[in-house]
């Protein structure tokens, strides 16, 4: 404390001693009758005794700070073009780093803005498909077992229920127009915390009761979007609910950034409106899995409690409720429900992509961060006079490598400041790029948190790169530098010169390699088979089982709703099907070969209920044997065909045609009676898997259909007819009606962008790494430049001027690849998870970057080169 | 002049026992800085050679220390105003610690270089 008051004081305490100083001088003068001169040297060092004098006051080192600073700061301004060069270069690197750094902040690690987001869970059934460790991959369930769950369960605090298979038709000044709206159950509030509405008023219990209100409420977004932030909203009738008979009338606003499904259901996929619904009010016995469940467990219960417990819960409901179609479908005694935490859930498989894209950004980083280096450290050497000079003067080494860190952090925080602004516009064309899987996107966003660790991350970056060669050339006495030419000394500051630009052509050959392996397996999948034809395909789900179609048996039932589709003006064709391609396969079979016993296990195999103008309307061929006619009725033989996959995995390759399988361990049997090519069920990079198809007359296990339809216009002109084709039969609900074209796209969206995303890093790190070439070749010949005109002078060939530098050229580069190959080849195996139809290994790629690069390291330094070649030697030794 | 290192390591050692000369210096009453420094050279015959200049630094940590105080006030006998510095409590309390340890210090090595054949401590 007593240090603060005496640095205030500073001022006062100098004046002080000023004048102790010079009464002593004149005191020891007159002892020595007048000799000032002695008196003086008596005395000493006054500027000694000053700084001595000056540490005892403490708050010294502030002060050096400033200074350091000041002189700083004015060679940076001395040199603008270096220091331009160095803080963009920094930016860049910085600005990766910084804009996924956001991204990952924003997508996992703020926390759900719901209380104690850390017991929320959801339950939900388990199918197969790797998410992420210790993430299950889960679907929604039926009324039935979330009604048993709910009586049952022990570890849950609460648990509720959200259905999202609901369109609600909207009143529009141009018609009316469905949306999609969400029911949920009571309690859903209270669990995540939101009891206070941004308008109006939250449901009243009554209102979950009875289905005669039409009470909604909408999101905070979907109000600001549509409605203008209107607040006349509340008590407005919008549009209709409960299969149109009610008005829908507008009780309250949702809090912002509410959305109870944000962790199953990707940003853009919101819906806007929620209407409530008592679940358990719900007979439901039939197992329809609509229903998305999230819960609070008990204090004190674990994840892997909960879980186990869920799973006891779901196999008591199998053994209790047989009939339960859910149940049936995903084969009984082998159907589970599962249990994720929410948090975990929302993230799902994007730790794996953002991990990616971290360590990317990383290297950017790294690469940029070495290039600043190389070029200050050419300057450094320059400035091997100055240094000798300070030090000779009596700054300490320590003082003057602290000169130059404040240097070089200077630099670095300008580079933070640029790096932050262009992050900006990386965050922004992140949100508009991101693929629709990527959750949490209102989550993203710059803030001061950011920012602080982005400048901590550039003045540690400015730190390392002023360091290295601080010390490097402070490490001599001072007098050699004074007394030798410059250029003699190049050596040691040189080769780690050498080094950083080996090493950050080494960095971009990494990256390089990672982008040009994305964009291969983005090329791959794209061009896969899907084994259909997109083209003019549309699918329709309608669910019949509340209209009076839903009381005829399926076979019946499905031709009703067929023909109605076809009735459709535009529609070409239309056939049925329990499952369209690129979705969740709804049924599969654990078949049973002739041979099998009890004991012989295989794995599950995608089955799908068609009819038989199915393969010819979605475009899969038929490879062999028959496709399901007419006379495949209920009471005929029950017969199946199989895909290649199939084939393949359960026959060996033999001729499956005639042979008898079995769809479950107590089925009679089905005959093969053809085969048809593999195509593609859940998503295009799984590849082809083994499935099988039964005539949907032979079937009778659901109460929907998905319908495939050709149509000979664009299918997206034709949606909304078809829509409303189907709810004339069944009005209650509004069916889903989407293109397959825009589907197949979909799936792709994932892929594209991660090619995308590391292309952009790797084209930002050659250009960085050209540029570091370029910097350190023309050094190079600047450093040469007395030699190369003696070889000039002395009659050496130009020719054989450029061939030195060229070769220094690109020696410095082969080495660079060299290493970037073997970092390359060792880093590849973590992209394995991303790629599609490409080895890590792959050599092409690896080719094929590496002729990129030398191109680029030639270009690089041709320039320098042809500058050296042009020199005019009689100028150069002038100068000497 | 040498280099900066070895210079710091001849302040450190010095420093403690220049603050103990000082100190005992302001024992017997209020000096200023000038006539410290001739107490000093006179009194050890010139034997011990300060540079004039480092007791200033000295005086200003002591005094930062709170082991003196100091003010300026009029030497009749230099005819000027000058800046006194005048031992405090907590000065003489360090100094009498740091003249006994500065004993046994000085006692320790006697004791090493010239044992007395006797067993006895030296007189």
């Amino acid at each position: 404390m007593r240090r603060l008051w005496r640095w205030w004081n500073r001022r006062e305490l100098e004046q002080r001693l000023e004048r102790e100083l010079r009464d002593h001088v004149a005191l020891e003068t007159e002892d020595r009758d007048g000799d000032a001169d002695a008196a003086r040297r008596a005395l000493g060092n006054q500027t000694l005794i000053r700084e001595d004098a000056r540490a005892a006051w403490g708050g010294i080192w502030l002060e050096r700070l400033a200074h350091d600073l000041l002189i700083a700061g004015r060679h940076v301004v001395r040199t603008p073009m270096l220091s331009l060069a160095v803080a963009v270069t920094l930016g860049l690197g910085i600005s990766a780093t910084t804009t996924i750094y956001t991204i990952i902040d924003g997508v996992m690690l703020r926390p759900l803005p719901y209380e104690e987001p850390a017991t929320l869970v959801t339950v939900g059934a388990v199918s197969e498909g790797f998410v992420a460790p210790g993430v299950q991959n889960l679907g929604p369930i039926s009324i039935l077992h979330f009604q048993q769950l709910r009586r049952r369960a022990r570890t849950f605090d609460t648990l509720v229920a959200v259905n999202t298979r609901r369109l609600m038709p909207l009143a529009l000044p141009e018609g009316e127009r469905e949306v999609p709206a969400h029911e949920i159950s009571g309690g859903v509030f209270d669990m995540l915390g939101t009891t206070t509405p941004a308008l109006g008023r939250l449901f009243l219990p009554q209102e979950y009761e009875t289905s005669q209100e039409g009470a909604v409420m909408i999101s905070f977004e979907e109000w600001q979007r549509r409605y203008g932030a209107d607040p006349g909203i509340i008590g407005r009738t919008i549009g209709r609910i409960r299969g149109g008979r009610f008005p829908a009338v507008v009780v309250g606003v949702l809090p912002a950034g509410f959305h109870p499904l944000e962790a199953l259901f990707a940003t853009g996929e919101q819906p806007g409106y929620y209407f409530p619904r008592a679940p358990e009010r719900l007979s439901d016995d039939r197992g329809w899995e609509t229903w998305y469940v999230l819960g609070r467990l008990k204090r004190g219960v674990s994840i892997d409690q909960a879980r186990s417990e869920v799973e006891r819960i779901s196999a008591d409901v199998a053994r209790e409720f047989p009939q339960a179609v859910g149940l049936r479908q995903r084969n009984g005694s082998l159907y589970r429900m599962g249990l994720n935490g929410l948090h975990a859930q929302t993230i799902g498989a994007n730790a794996r992509v953002l991990g990616l894209f971290l360590g990317a950004a990383a290297l950017l980083l790294a690469l940029a961060t070495m290039n600043a280096a190389a070029l200050l450290l050419a300057r450094s050497l320059d400035r091997s006079k100055e240094f000798s000079i300070r030090m000779a003067l009596g700054a300490g080494r320590l003082r003057v490598v602290r000169l130059v860190v404040c240097e070089t952090g200077f630099l670095a925080v300008a580079g933070g400041t640029i790096g932050t602004l262009i992050a900006y516009g990386g965050v922004e064309a992140f949100l508009r790029f991101a693929p629709a899987s990527m959750p949490r996107l209102d989550a993203i966003a710059i803030d001061a948190r950011i920012v602080a660790i982005t400048a901590a991350t550039s003045l540690a970056v400015g730190i390392a790169v002023g360091l290295l060669p601080a010390l490097g050339l402070t490490r001599q006495g001072p007098w050699q530098p004074l007394q030798a030419h410059a250029w003699a000394l190049a050596e040691p500051t040189s080769r780690l010169r050498t080094t950083l630009v080996a090493g950050q052509i080494a960095l971009a050959i990494v990256l390089l390699v990672g982008a040009g392996l994305l964009f291969n397996s983005f090329v791959r999948m794209r061009a896969v088979d899907l084994g259909i034809d997109t083209d003019r395909l549309a699918t329709v789900t309608v669910s019949y089982k509340d209209a009076a179609v839903g009381r005829l048996p399926l076979p019946q039932a499905w031709d009703r709703v067929l023909a109605e589709l076809r009735a459709v003006p535009g529609v070409d064709a239309a056939a049925g099907t329990t499952t369209a391609p690129l979705q969740t396969p709804f049924w599969s079979v654990h078949v049973r070969m002739p041979g099998d016993d009890a004991g012989t296990r295989r794995g599950d195999v995608a089955a799908y209920a068609i009819t038989s103008g199915y393969l010819d309307t979605v475009g899969t061929r038929l490879l062999s044997g028959r496709d399901f006619h007419d006379l495949d009725i209920p009471g005929s033989e029950r017969v199946a065909l199989i895909n290649e996959s199939f084939v393949r995995t359960h026959f060996n390759g033999t001729d499956p045609l005639g042979s008898i399988i079995r769809l479950a361990e107590r089925d009679e049997g089905v005959r093969i009676v053809g085969v048809v090519e593999n195509a593609v069920q859940q998503r295009a990079e799984d590849g082809f898997r083994p499935a099988v198809y039964v005539p949907y007359t032979q079937y009778g296990g659901t109460t929907f259909v998905v319908a495939v339809v050709r149509t000979t216009q664009p299918p997206e002109t034709i949606l909304n007819d078809l829509r409303l084709a189907a709810s004339r039969l069944v009005p209650s609900l509004q069916p889903d009606a989407r293109v397959m074209r825009e589907t197949a796209a979909a799936t792709l969206a994932a892929p594209r962008f991660r090619a995308l995303l590391i292309s952009t890093f790797a084209v930002v790190a050659t250009l960085i790494g050209a540029v570091g070439l370029y910097a350190a070749m023309a050094h190079f010949v600047e450093r040469r430049r007395r030699e190369l005109s003696i070889r000039i002078a002395l009659g050496g060939n130009r020719a054989q001027v450029l061939r030195v530098v060229l070769e220094r050229g690109v020696r410095l580069s082969l080495s660079g690849l060299a290493l970037g190959v073997v970092a390359s080849l060792a880093l590849s195996r973590t992209l394995g998870g991303f790629l599609y139809g490409v080895e890590p290994y792959d050599p092409m790629t690896v080719v094929a970057v590496s002729a990129i690069l030398l191109l680029v390291s030639a270009a690089a330094s041709a320039l320098p080169a042809r500058r050296a070649v042009n020199v005019d030697p009689l100028t150069v030794l002038k100068a000497e | 002049m040498a280099p900066q290192r070895q210079r710091d390591d001849r302040i450190e050692v010095l420093r403690g026992t220049l603050d103990m000369l000082i100190l005992k210096t302001l024992v017997l009453g209020p000096v200023h800085g000038h006539s410290i420094a001739k107490h000093i050279q006179r009194t050890t015959d010139d034997l011990l050679q300060i540079e004039h200049g480092s007791l200033y630094p000295a005086l200003h940590r002591l005094e930062d220390k709170g082991l003196v105080s100091s003010k300026w006030a009029l030497s009749p006998e230099r005819n000027r105003e000058l800046r006194f510095y005048r031992l405090t409590v907590r000065g003489k309390r360090h100094l009498l610690r740091q003249e006994s340890r500065w004993k046994q210090m000085t006692d320790a090595i006697a004791r090493l270089m010239w044992p007395a054949e006797d067993g006895s401590t030296g007189s």
